[in-house]
């Protein structure tokens, strides 16, 4: 047993996992600003960030990529995050779930901000002055052949056209179910997409319909027409940046500031801004400060934005992020090792416990089983509102334990069961006490099945692990889901590569740690 | 001294009415005494002598040792003051030889120089030589080597009792005869009062003092070779005796 203890040991108290391990509360002095998962909302908290910043003395924290509206509103009403920008549409029929549109675009900004307030805490400032709607979308020349220029014209071709859309138009109100009904639109051939891999599959001939938004910086290079809503169904979508208003009564100077944007951003400002980030290679930052400072907002900023060398293919593009990465990496392991000694600890005393009473061992393997079945992004986001977990590494950590427990709960309870009881009855009978049983016999013996179930438990973490880029918990899934809005196949790679190669590695070193552990007799 | 009073066991299955495996069986193994207890298989035999380390509790009756009733007693101390070997040696096969050997030593926190020194002192006595397979697995010994181990970790905190759940019969003639010899003469040297369970009625005769034949759960007679040869108690006896000793005289 010593051998084991201080593996564990070594694990708590490795320096990664530790920083991974401690959730950075906010305290006075600080905000936290977060934005959903795509570039425009990522932009946005960026230049809110830096405006506030360089005109206030408060620090500022950055928690980007938080998947959906979902993720991101209720992390602001667990004051997880302070602000984020938020569209008047998708706060009407999201978190309001009001049905009937909203025809007129300052009614429904009153509207949503007076109920906010009342309803949520949360205060709304005032617009950056574009609008940001919904819209449907078909290749230029597919849709001249059909003769196709608004929404109503797809009707007739409803069996034919093979539409892919974003997974959160697919399911909200103010997206494909609305407007289907408004239409009487049904295509048959209708599928969830990743909206940067959109505009790929329209052009080789994949899909013909897809959804967009007003400021999507892709209009710019691909050869779109953008259907007309002849039925006014898409609701108004005025961005404006949202705050829980105890953070606004506080720091009254953050509302003071953010009102500086107010009507700074048009449609087409913000288009452009979103075509540098998305097919110029520019980053959240520079890009964010090149606006503010053209917009005289802020001063020439004196950093220089790193510089990342993308012309000499994909092992140049690596190596010249291997800071980050190692990084990332880092991350990415302290995540998975938490969650799987946190597992390992808990699943292998259950599994044990099982072995004693086997009256509770189907149902709770059911019971866990269950929980290997939620999706892992669905998970993730149930750990969000759980008090003391909310944003960040806490979250998944929960989450990638929870998804480690079946495997070894499982192998613990089969590894013990597989003992020869004829052993057993042998160390019954010559006197041992249960304990001994337990510590000398079974769980020796035990230690190949229950060791092969924490290698396969490492492993699904390990590629579990990149999803939590979606709460803010970073890791190697940080690049993938960035890589996915602005279309970058290396940023997509250079995650996903080495979170292969990560798995690989940890299943190896499990190996050879397993060939320690297991009782040389039995080898 | 072990005493058997009207001991009995019936497994009671869910439905019917239950198989008596043991039927008020009362005999007394004398001090230093090695009793062989014989029968086909299926007769009680096995079930008796595990009422005796309390891996099977009776349903009827009382065991006394030394005078006292096992139930009285703490369960672990009991089995500790009764070294235990099974017919496949049930060693462990995670530990080295001198591990299971030792492995009751450890449990009572003996020092590891007292261990060691009990370990070879063990290994001579059953003819194993130290150096040689104080650090082998079981895996890399002979049937024959695995039974002498498993003898001799049976010994490891000197017993005064002994079961013997059919030691030798996994083994091949040969390896057997000569172990029997090394028994033999071990027990001479090491007094404990057995229970030596055995189907082989040869076996029984070479090493036991006295034989108790079981039949159907019921002890059928007590006695020494010449009782069994020349007065037989019932047909069942003399039928046992013809067939287990025929089927021996092929064997070898």
């Amino acid at each position: 047993m010593h051998r084991l203890w201080v593996v564990v040991a070594w694990a708590v108290m490795w320096p990664p996992a530790l920083a991974a391990a401690q959730a950075d509360d906010p305290g006075p002095g600080r905000i936290v600003i977060g934005s959903k998962n795509f570039t425009e909302n990522r932009l946005l908290g960026e230049i809110m960030a830096q405006l506030i910043e360089a005109h206030t003395d408060i620090q500022v924290e950055r928690r980007v990529n938080l998947g959906g509206t979902t993720v991101v509103f209720s992390a602001l009403r667990n004051g997880e995050i302070d602000i984020y920008s938020e569209y008047t549409g998708t706060a009407w029929t999201v978190q309001l779930g009001i049905a009937e549109t909203a025809v007129d675009r300052l009614r429904a900004y009153l509207h949503v901000a007076s109920e906010f307030e009342r309803r949520f805490g949360v205060t709304w400032l005032q617009p950056f002055g574009f609008e940001n709607s919904y819209e449907l979308a078909m290749d230029e020349t597919a849709a001249e052949t059909m003769g196709i220029r608004t929404i109503s014209d797809l009707l007739p071709y409803e069996d034919r056209l093979r539409a892919g859309v974003s997974h959160e138009f697919l399911n909200r109100d103010d997206g494909y179910p609305g407007l289907a009904a408004a239409y009487g639109l049904e295509i048959r051939d209708l599928r969830g997409l990743e909206h940067g891999l959109a505009y790929e599959a329209i052009l080789s001939d994949r899909i013909d319909v897809i959804d967009t938004w007003t400021t999507d910086g892709k209009l710019r290079v691909y050869d779109i027409r953008i259907l007309e809503d002849d039925r006014a169904f898409f609701p108004p979508y005025d961005s404006a940046p949202i705050i829980r208003s105890d953070t606004l009564e506080r720091y009254p100077e953050v509302g003071e500031v953010l009102g500086r944007l107010a009507f700074r951003i048009d449609n087409e400002t913000m288009q452009a801004l979103n075509y540098r980030v998305e097919d110029q290679g520019g980053g959240f930052d520079e890009v964010a400060r090149d606006f503010l400072v053209s917009a005289g907002l802020i001063d020439v900023a004196a950093a220089e934005p790193a510089t990342i060398d993308r012309n000499g293919g994909f092992l140049a593009f690596l190596w010249s992020r291997r800071g980050q990465t190692a990084r990332l990496a880092g991350q990415h392991l302290g995540l998975t090792a938490i969650a799987v000694l946190l597992a390992v600890i808990v699943a292998v005393p259950v599994g044990i416990g099982l072995t004693r009473q086997e009256a509770l061992a189907s149902p709770a393997l059911g019971v866990v089983g269950v929980i290997q079945t939620i999706p892992s992004l669905a998970l993730l986001a149930f750990m969000i509102p759980i008090p003391l977990l909310g944003l960040g590494a806490r979250s998944a950590i929960a989450a990638l334990f929870l998804y480690a427990l079946l495997p070894i709960v499982r192998n613990t309870y089969t590894g013990i069961k597989e003992v020869d009881a004829d052993l057993l009855e042998a160390g019954r009978g010559m006197g041992l006490d249960g304990r001994q049983i337990l510590f000398k016999l079974e769980l020796p013996l035990a230690t190949r099945t229950i060791m092969a179930g924490v290698r396969t438990s490492t492993v699904i973490s390990v590629g579990v692990a990149t999803l939590a880029a979606f709460i803010g918990a970073g890791g190697l899934g940080d690049p993938i889901v960035t890589g996915l809005q602005l279309n970058d196949t290396y940023l997509i790679l250079s995650g996903a590569v080495p979170a292969a190669l990560l798995a690989l590695a940890v299943d190896f070193l499990l190996g050879r740690f397993e060939r320690f552990l297991v009782p040389r007799g039995l080898a | 001294m072990i005493e058997f009073a009207e001991v009995s066991k019936v497994f009671h299955e869910p439905a019917g009415d239950g198989i008596v495996a043991v039927d008020r069986f009362s005999l007394t193994v004398e001090a230093g005494e090695t009793l062989g207890l014989i029968g086909t298989s299926g007769c009680g035999k096995t079930t008796t002598m595990k009422l005796v380390n309390r891996l099977i509790e009776p349903t009827g009756g009382r065991i006394l040792l030394e005078g006292r009733d096992i139930r009285e007693l703490d369960v672990i101390s009991l089995r500790r003051r009764i070294g235990y070997v099974i017919q496949t040696g049930g060693l462990f096969p995670h530990m080295t030889v001198a591990r299971n050997i030792g492995l009751l030593c450890e449990v009572e926190n003996w020092t590891a120089g007292d261990i060691r020194v009990r370990v070879r002192e063990l290994l001579d006595l059953v003819n194993l030589p130290p150096d040689d397979f104080a650090d082998r697995y079981p895996r890399d010994l002979s049937g024959g080597q695995r039974q002498r181990v498993g003898v001799a970790r049976a010994l490891a905190l000197d017993p005064p009792f002994m079961l013997m759940d059919e030691p030798f019969g996994a083994l091949d003639p040969i390896s057997r005869d000569k172990i029997h010899e090394e028994f033999a003469q071990l027990k001479e040297r090491v007094r404990k009062t057995t229970v030596l369970v055995t189907h082989d009625m040869a076996e029984a005769f070479k090493l036991a003092d006295r034989i108790a034949l079981m039949h159907k759960g019921r002890l059928v007679q007590v006695g020494v070779e010449d009782d069994f040869r020349e007065r037989p108690a019932t047909p069942f006896v003399e039928d046992f005796l013809r067939s287990h000793l025929h089927e021996e005289a092929s064997d070898a």
